[in-house]
């Protein structure tokens, strides 16, 4: 029963941690592509605020499974009571699976995108939405994998 | 509701009349002027207004930012545009008004940097005088008969004593006073015989010290610097009074704002005017205006004497697009231009984009309440600022996207998360005893709002299709309509009929395949090439099956705007009422701003990517007529 519990939090874990570092690092990336351009012209902090959230929502999906397996296992707002076997836990884990590594690495990838998108917003101010457009390709991918495992973890009784 | 039709226009004039028929034009802001080639006796038209105005508009946009600067008045973001005349706005005395004052504010700017750049050169001469305020002879003591004076600095690490000694040994008859001293150094003034002096500046360079020389300085320090100090407040007074003078009034600056503009207006016109050609009678133009212009133009034109012709584009001749929306669609116009504007001989997309992208944008916010701040938000700023152009525009789509959301966020029980129930639970600690929404819940039930979001996507997608069968019937390709969109349909409609009957549905879809195969390979030459290229094209489907997948992004955004609102909620609860309020507010502050974003760009992106890759011809030129330039100010049109 315990043993099943921890599998369910490890999943909740993955998906806060990996995607959240994902986000992280992506944020991180379209940052420093941002503040080069602001130095030259502070007017642009809008656009490039934009830009730089977009790699954020990764993070936010994780957290969004990591919640949602809370409240299955009891730890939040709910009834501690429920019994969690090993195989119920598994199940929880792997539901956990795909967020967790397409938010890592998309919200990478998405924030390289939106760096280079910064150099759009540098040369061509009015273009804004088509970096926005191009880094929004790539989270098509987290939100897939983020269906899935809203799916999956639906799907556990 | 379409892609307005454009006439090619050309007009000829005298030479004289150039800047007055640019200038009336812009006033029309109907035409759009095109460079003229030159042609035989017929050269370019010099203008060297054009460098004096940007001139000028230079000085008038540093007078600007000054004046916001040193201003003495309130703009907020919510003030109106202060509003000209038209008759005011061509008025030469405008400029010349607002030049005068722009000379004021730049003149006075460049004596207030000249002046505080003085002040602290005369500041730091005054710290170097500072250390020597307790000697009471001039600091450039001529050497007597006998005696000379040495000013030295020596540092800090040797005592008063060490440096007496020091002067005392080089030379016996000399006095060495130690100044005064501060953390690097000791200030040190000695009075030794002229023929001593050699010997007890070397002894004092033996232990660190450096000579100090205030040539011509025939004042003590303490005179000196009350002397600077009396210069320095001068100055200071100086700078508050040019300080002062800088205060421009609002008037002034709104009228800067409008002599911005006006000069601009001008810079076009004179652009305009370089375009076209001429002799040095006569003047000759080029452009485009919108067909319906016409007779409007026809009658100013013979109301001035003026040569022109107006003709229809010829086939290898690229006309501007404007396309004429109904009030609804036309915010929706943004979201294209963003993409690309459409082709002038394609098709107007905004129609049948506008309504998806409103529901879809709805659907993944799907939050009555974020809504409805939405639409707030938009209204004021309507109401408030009074905007125009490309923001105006957005804050139209604000406002029916915000109503869309309200909409969806109703029928799938969102209000700021799940705030009813959960305020409920708050207080009453028990659970709500009602459904919130009025069809169904997605995060109770994500498998109907997965098949929701799909069947929305068939639905867009058979519409791309639909407007692509109807321009290729428009250009004469019924056929290819039929085989290219019309099997696809009869494929899909099997595909759908296998739902619920299976062997009728494999009929159908049978039929709709091999109609594409038959068909599909039609460009080909040899018969082999023609069945291959047929089968090939069944691939295609994966095509449109991920396409349709690419919906299910709808249901993941509504999930992740809910889902996200219900933790806040939740959250707020574990903190109590106090707490909950304060969780309640960041929360739901930040969860509308990601999800604004990522509604945005992803109902954007449906467009763009499935719903305009089906049919739409982007790639053209938004028409951008020679018209007055209001970036500041509203001009109030009247007849000129």
């Amino acid at each position: 029963m315990e043993l099943g519990l921890a599998l369910a939090l490890a999943g909740a874990a993955l998906a806060t941690f990996l995607s959240g570092m994902g986000s992280a690092k992506g944020v991180g990336i379209v940052g420093e592509a941002a503040s080069g351009v602001v130095a030259e012209d502070p007017s642009k902090f809008g656009q490039t605020l934009l830009l730089q959230a977009l790699p954020a929502t990764q993070g936010i999906y994780g957290l969004l499974i990591a919640f949602l397996v809370l409240l299955k296992v009891g730890a939040v707002g709910g009834d501690p009571q429920i019994e969690i076997t090993v195989m119920k836990g598994l199940y929880i884990f792997l539901a956990c699976l795909p967020i967790a590594f397409v938010g890592y690495f998309s919200a990478i990838r998405q924030g390289r995108v939106a760096a280079a998108g910064v150099g759009i917003v540098a040369k061509r101010p009015e273009e804004v939405s088509k970096a926005m457009i191009y880094a929004a390709m790539v989270e098509t991918y987290a939100v897939l994998a983020l269906l899935v495992s809203f799916l999956m973890l639906n799907g556990i009784n | 509701m379409a892609i307005v039709r454009m006439k090619h226009l050309s007009v000829m004039a005298m030479a004289s009349e150039r800047k007055k028929l640019l200038e009336l034009l812009s006033h029309i802001g109907v035409v759009e002027i095109s460079e003229t080639a030159e042609c035989d006796g017929f050269s370019r038209v010099e203008n060297p207004v054009s460098e004096k105005l940007l001139e000028e508009l230079t000085t008038v946009k540093s007078a600007i930012s000054l004046a916001k600067r040193y201003g003495s008045f309130k703009k907020g973001m919510f003030t109106p545009r202060p509003a000209v005349t038209e008759r005011e706005f061509f008025d030469d005395a405008l400029i010349s008004a607002a030049l005068s004052d722009a000379k004021r504010i730049t003149d006075a700017e460049a004596m207030l940097s000249r002046d505080r750049a003085e002040a602290a050169r005369l500041s730091a001469v005054a710290e170097t005088y500072t250390p020597w305020c307790e000697l009471d002879v001039p600091l450039d003591t001529p050497s007597g008969r006998f005696y000379d004076t040495t000013l030295a600095t020596v540092p800090a690490s040797k005592s008063a004593e060490d440096i007496g000694q020091t002067v005392a040994a080089a030379s016996e008859l000399s006095e060495c006073f130690v100044v005064s001293a501060d953390r690097e150094l000791n200030y040190v003034f000695v009075l030794s015989f002229c023929d001593d002096t050699e010997r007890v500046r070397d002894a004092l360079k033996q232990i660190g010290g450096a000579i100090v020389r205030f040539a011509g300085v025939d004042k003590t320090a303490k005179e000196k610097i009350s002397e600077l100090q009396k210069e320095i407040s001068e100055l200071e007074k100086a700078i508050s009074e040019t300080e002062a003078s800088l205060s421009v009034t609002e008037d002034v600056y709104d009228r800067l704002l409008a002599a911005h503009d006006a000069l601009e207006t001008r810079i076009s016109v004179a652009d305009a005017e370089e375009m076209g050609i001429g002799t040095e009678r006569v003047f000759y133009i080029e452009g485009w205006c919108p067909a319906r212009e016409e007779k409007m133009l026809t009658e100013i034109f013979e109301e001035n004497g003026t040569a022109y012709e107006f003709r229809d584009p010829e086939e290898d001749e690229e006309p501007p697009t404007l396309t004429h929306s109904a009030r609804f669609i036309s915010p929706f116009e943004t979201v294209t231009n963003m993409y690309s504007p459409p082709a002038y001989r394609g098709i107007d997309p905004n129609p049948t984009m506008a309504p998806f992208f409103a529901m879809f944008f709805g659907i993944m916010l799907s939050d009555a309440g974020y809504g409805l701040l939405l639409m707030l938000a938009g209204i004021f700023a309507l109401v408030k600022m009074k905007p125009r152009g490309g923001f105006k525009n957005f804050m139209q789509l604000a406002i029916i996207c915000g109503a869309s959301t309200v909409l969806w966020g109703l029928l799938f029980g969102g209000f700021f998360g799940d705030a009813i129930p959960s305020v409920y639970r708050l207080f009453t600690g028990k659970v709500f005893p009602y459904e919130t929404a009025l069809w169904f819940n997605p995060t109770n039930d994500p498998m109907t709002m997965l098949i929701f979001s799909l069947i929305l996507g068939g639905i867009q997608i058979v519409a791309g299709m639909a407007v692509k069968a109807y321009m290729m019937i428009r250009d004469g390709q019924v056929w290819d309509a039929i085989f290219d969109i019309g099997f696809w349909w009869v494929l899909f409609a099997g595909a759908i009929t296998c739902i619920f009957n299976a062997k009728v549905g494999l009929y159908v879809l049978g039929a709709g395949a091999l109609g594409l195969i038959l068909t599909q390979g039609r460009a080909k030459k040899n018969i082999i090439g023609k069945f291959f290229s047929g089968v090939l094209s069944l691939y295609d489907i994966t095509g449109y099956f991920s396409d349709i997948l690419s919906y299910s992004r709808l249901l993941a955004l509504s999930l992740s705007t809910a889902v996200v609102g219900n933790v806040i909620n939740t959250m707020g609860i574990l903190t109590g009422p106090i707490g909950f309020f304060v969780v309640f507010v960041i929360g739901h502050v930040f969860n509308i701003a990601i999800n604004l974003v990522g509604s945005f760009v992803h109902s954007a992106r449906l467009q763009y990517v499935e719903y305009f890759g089906k049919f739409y011809e982007s790639g053209g030129r938004l028409f951008s007529p020679l018209s007055i330039k209001t970036k500041n100010i509203d001009v109030i049109k009247e007849e000129i």
